[in-house]
């Protein structure tokens, strides 16, 4: 018997480099100026301690636009980064197990996702 | 009716270290690399979000460890790898437009340079809608 069978359109694939494009543009535009604003401005003198302390920080995560922002941040960041942790990990011969690293590293951009998602908004 | 054949699909045998014969791989690679760091500092944030949760004690706590010197060259160290992101993100950005205006060399200069452009006014955006209402942190020795 010919083999008749006609693959399936994949679906996933381009939506997993949506994904990867849209964090890498999230990450480009949004990482370094947090990672400077979240810490390296205190530790190298251009902010004071009352800037970065627990009252600060719950007033600062108050702001409804802070809590989109995490959850932007943070689910661009890893949605972008596990796609291309996944290709390096395939760089050095783990193509082989591409059924098994496929749903565990967008499982894991997923499962950060809803854990920013979930605290973000648990804050008042 | 001819029996079914069973295949394994071919594949080619590539030394798992291919990137470390060639500048050219090794850039790639270490680029590549970046988005290690990145994934780091989504998980390092997140620990950051739990330990707010926790109340002043063990947000206490992370504050020491997050402002350690070790805590702070890994910061520096993720900074730099995002960085390098950026950059050749945006280089790469014309690359990924259609279109045969967008494939000359002087439209990846001039796009690049507009990217940077749009980088710098993003941040400051940043620093002024999230930061310094709430949280007056001022980058400019406001202190």
């Amino acid at each position: 018997m010919r083999n008749t069978r006609v693959d399936a359109i994949d679906k996933v694939t381009p939506m997993t480099w949506g994904l990867f494009s849209l964090g890498g543009f999230i990450v480009a535009l949004l990482l370094p100026v947090f990672i400077v604003m979240n810490g390296l401005a205190y530790s190298f003198g251009f902010a004071s301690f009352d800037t970065v302390d627990y009252d600060a920080t719950l007033t600062w995560i108050g702001n409804p636009l802070a809590k989109i922002f995490i959850v932007v941040l943070v689910g661009g960041s890893l949605f972008h980064a596990m796609h291309r942790i996944k290709y390096i990990l395939y760089d050095f011969g783990a193509h082989r197990h591409k059924a098994v690293l496929e749903p565990l590293v967008y499982g894991i951009a997923a499962v950060g996702t809803i854990a920013a998602l979930f605290l973000a908004f648990s804050f008042p | 009716m001819a029996a079914e054949t069973i295949r394994r699909p071919y594949v080619r045998h590539r030394s798992a270290f291919w990137w470390t014969r060639n500048s050219r791989y090794l850039l790639f690679q270490i680029r590549e690399l970046s988005s290690v760091f990145v994934a780091l500092y989504a998980f390092l944030f997140l620990f950051q979000l739990w330990a707010l949760r926790g109340g002043p004690g063990s947000y206490a706590a992370f504050l020491d460890f997050w402002y350690s010197p070790l805590m702070i060259l890994v910061s520096l160290a993720i900074l730099g790898f995002t960085v390098l992101h950026t950059v050749t993100w945006f280089l790469l950005t014309p690359k990924a437009l259609a279109g045969r205006f967008t494939r000359s060399a002087a439209s990846t200069v001039f796009i690049f340079v507009l990217m940077l452009a749009v980088w710098i006014a993003v941040s400051y955006l940043v620093v002024i809608l999230l930061f310094t209402p709430p949280a007056a942190v001022i980058p400019s020795g406001g202190y």
